[in-house]
């Protein structure tokens, strides 16, 4: 190529790069800054949505270094799922309580509709994958979930392809399956929240310089 | 103090973009960082107040030593074609007609992909493998010489014969025409109370992994629902949200668990096929209600935003009169 | 507390019942505990929201 010479086609990195930093303007990915209106501790019940994740995640993480049956035999195991327990426990509330408040702003006004629906479908992604980890324990508490769910599934065709009496397939499912597919949901969640702002108050007036 | 106006489109009022708004200073990370910090700490002082609870499972042994006579009569109940298992329908066998949401009927729809044969698997086959039982083995010859409707009138003589029996005791039976099982159903609780059949039930031999088979025999009995009730686990106990001892369960599985509680559900045929039906309606519902008209409406009619925003509000030099349209 | 975890499947654990609720107390501490919080978030002032206009971010 000669000194000088510019393709006049954008290639396919060039289109992806260009797509990725329209996703948000430009310096709304992390700012410093939030409209005045944004003053109230209902607003932390995202955060604190995401932060019950990273603990979720992070205990799932110690649990599947020494394996699904460690807490079974092991004291510390024990206090690993204890933690793993609650962290859900407290990702569940917090998201709940999150769901709530972003309904009584109907936060899904001003092309916010994808928001509020990727926030639905990671709060079914949660529950489904909070299930799989109730399939996973290898307990008491296993044997009869799971024995019961097997009905609601079955009698919708859905049991014949995810065995709730299968704990091989649960638990693949439970620690890759539906974290991952939760994940990118959290993800698309948040980009969309950076993209189009915290939404103004209901009947909020256009400010004018 | 800025002239302010409401823009509308079509008579409805339109969002203002958020990032026209005055900003103030706010530490997105910081905050991350300190809710972080309470949560990895409220979650350290819960499990170190309340652990989690591991009641440990019933295994096929344990269930033979605490209730003998359910692990007989669960064998000849599936001998006899009368279990649960052994009439489910798919995806374990097509002996049921599957549940039904009006005309759609999508358990059959999807087919017997998970085969298990609840005479054959469950109970004839492990006990083909027991070794130098003599009895056993001229049993098991029998009945794999007769017809099937032979076996099944031996196998339903004696199930009826033991759900007249004091506490359902074999030993208590009366004389009767039923073949070959009585040996089969005694031997079936020797090789229980033995702690092999969980992996002589498993297709895979030595690494099981897949518990299908091992659960649907206990489940068919009647002591593993007997230990979920006493803890009100059963499904007309709002037991889907609940846990072992006194943990908090599954409470956002409040609204699935309760069309179990009342009709028509609770008597219906039917009632997992139709609270599922009727679980992703609502489910559509919640998703879907940024257009639903009237749904999307009431957060407006119901101003628990008024508190939230208090202060934008109070700001406010003038209010427009007659802002009563649908917020978009 | 619960420390052990190992409770026998004989004793039943206390439930609250009204009408046809019937919600172990745990599950029953949850929600009201979750009531409890979102009425707080709603109600407590939050710290530093001043009245005002604030400034606008110069791009």
């Amino acid at each position: 190529m000669t000194a000088g010479a510019v393709s006049t086609k954008p290639n396919w990195t060039a289109r992806l790069r260009d797509w990725i930093s329209r996703l948000v303007p430009p310096g709304q990915a992390l700012p410093d800054r939030q409209p005045v209106y944004v003053a109230s501790w209902i607003y932390l019940f995202g955060v604190l949505t995401l932060s019950s994740l990273v603990v979720v995640v992070a205990t799932g993480c110690i649990l599947a270094i020494e394996g699904s049956m460690w807490w079974h035999v092991s004291a510390t195991g024990r206090f690993v799922n204890s933690l793993h327990l609650w962290s859900v426990e407290l990702f569940m509330a917090f998201m709940v309580i999150h769901l709530w408040g972003k309904f009584w702003m109907a936060a899904w006004r001003g092309k916010r509709a994808l928001t509020w629906v990727t926030g639905v479908l990671a709060f079914l992604g949660s529950i489904g994958t909070a299930f799989t980890g109730y399939l996973s324990q290898a307990n008491f508490d296993a044997q009869w979930i799971s024995t019961q769910a097997k009905d609601g599934l079955n009698a919708v065709g859905v049991g014949a392809f995810f065995n709730v009496l299968n704990p091989a397939q649960m638990l693949l499912w439970h620690v890759v399956l539906l974290p991952g597919a939760l994940g990118v949901l959290v993800l698309v969640h948040i980009i969309l929240v950076r993209r189009h702002g915290v939404v103004p108050p209901i009947e909020a007036e256009e400010p004018q310089s | 103090m800025t002239a302010e106006s409401t823009p509308r489109r079509r008579g409805r009022q339109v969002t203002p973009d958020s990032h026209a708004f005055p900003t103030k200073p706010y530490d997105l990370v910081k905050e991350f960082v300190i809710s972080l910090l309470v949560v990895a700490l409220l979650t350290v002082g819960l499990a170190v107040a309340f652990s989690s609870p591991d009641e440990k499972a019933i295994s096929l042994q344990v269930w033979a030593i605490k209730a003998p006579n359910d692990v007989v009569a669960t064998a000849v109940g599936e001998l006899a074609g009368t279990t649960s298992s052994a009439g489910y329908g798919p995806p374990y066998n097509a002996n049921g007609d599957g549940q039904t949401i009006g005309p759609l009927n999508l358990q059959n729809l999807a087919g017997v992909r998970t085969p298990v044969n609840s005479a054959e698997d469950l109970v004839v086959r492990p006990l083909a493998t027991v070794q130098g039982d003599a009895a056993l083995t001229a049993a098991l010859k029998t009945w794999g010489a007769a017809s099937a409707d032979q076996q099944n009138a031996w196998a339903s003589a004696y199930a009826d014969a033991l759900s007249k029996a004091p506490n359902g005791d074999p030993s208590k039976v009366p004389s009767g025409d039923y073949g070959p099982v009585p040996e089969m159903g005694s031997a079936f609780l020797t090789l229980a109370l033995s702690g092999g059949l969980e992996q002589i039930l498993s297709p895979t031999g030595f690494y099981s992994g897949n518990e299908t088979r091992a659960l649907l025999l206990l489940s068919d009995g009647a002591y593993l629902e007997d230990q979920a009730r006493a803890q009100s686990l059963g499904g007309d106990q709002w037991g889907m949200m609940n846990e072992t001892g006194n943990y908090p369960g599954q409470p956002w599985l409040w609204l699935y668990t309760l069309w179990y509680q009342v009709p028509p559900f609770s008597t219906s045929d039917n009632a997992d096929a139709e609270v599922w039906a009727l679980m992703m309606v609502l489910t559509a519902g919640l998703a879907l209600i940024p257009i639903i008209p009237g749904l999307r409406s009431i957060p407006r009619l119901i101003p628990i935003h008024r508190l939230i925003w208090r202060n934008y509000y109070a700001d406010r030099v003038t209010s427009r009169p007659g802002d009563d349209a649908d917020p978009s | 507390m619960f420390g052990s975890g190992v409770i026998p499947a004989d004793i039943a654990p206390p439930y609250f019942d009204w009408g046809f609720v019937h919600l172990s107390y745990g599950n029953l501490t949850v929600i009201v505990v979750m009531l409890l919080l979102f009425v707080l978030a709603i109600v407590v002032p939050f710290p530093g929201a001043h009245r005002g206009t604030g400034r606008r971010r110069t791009p």
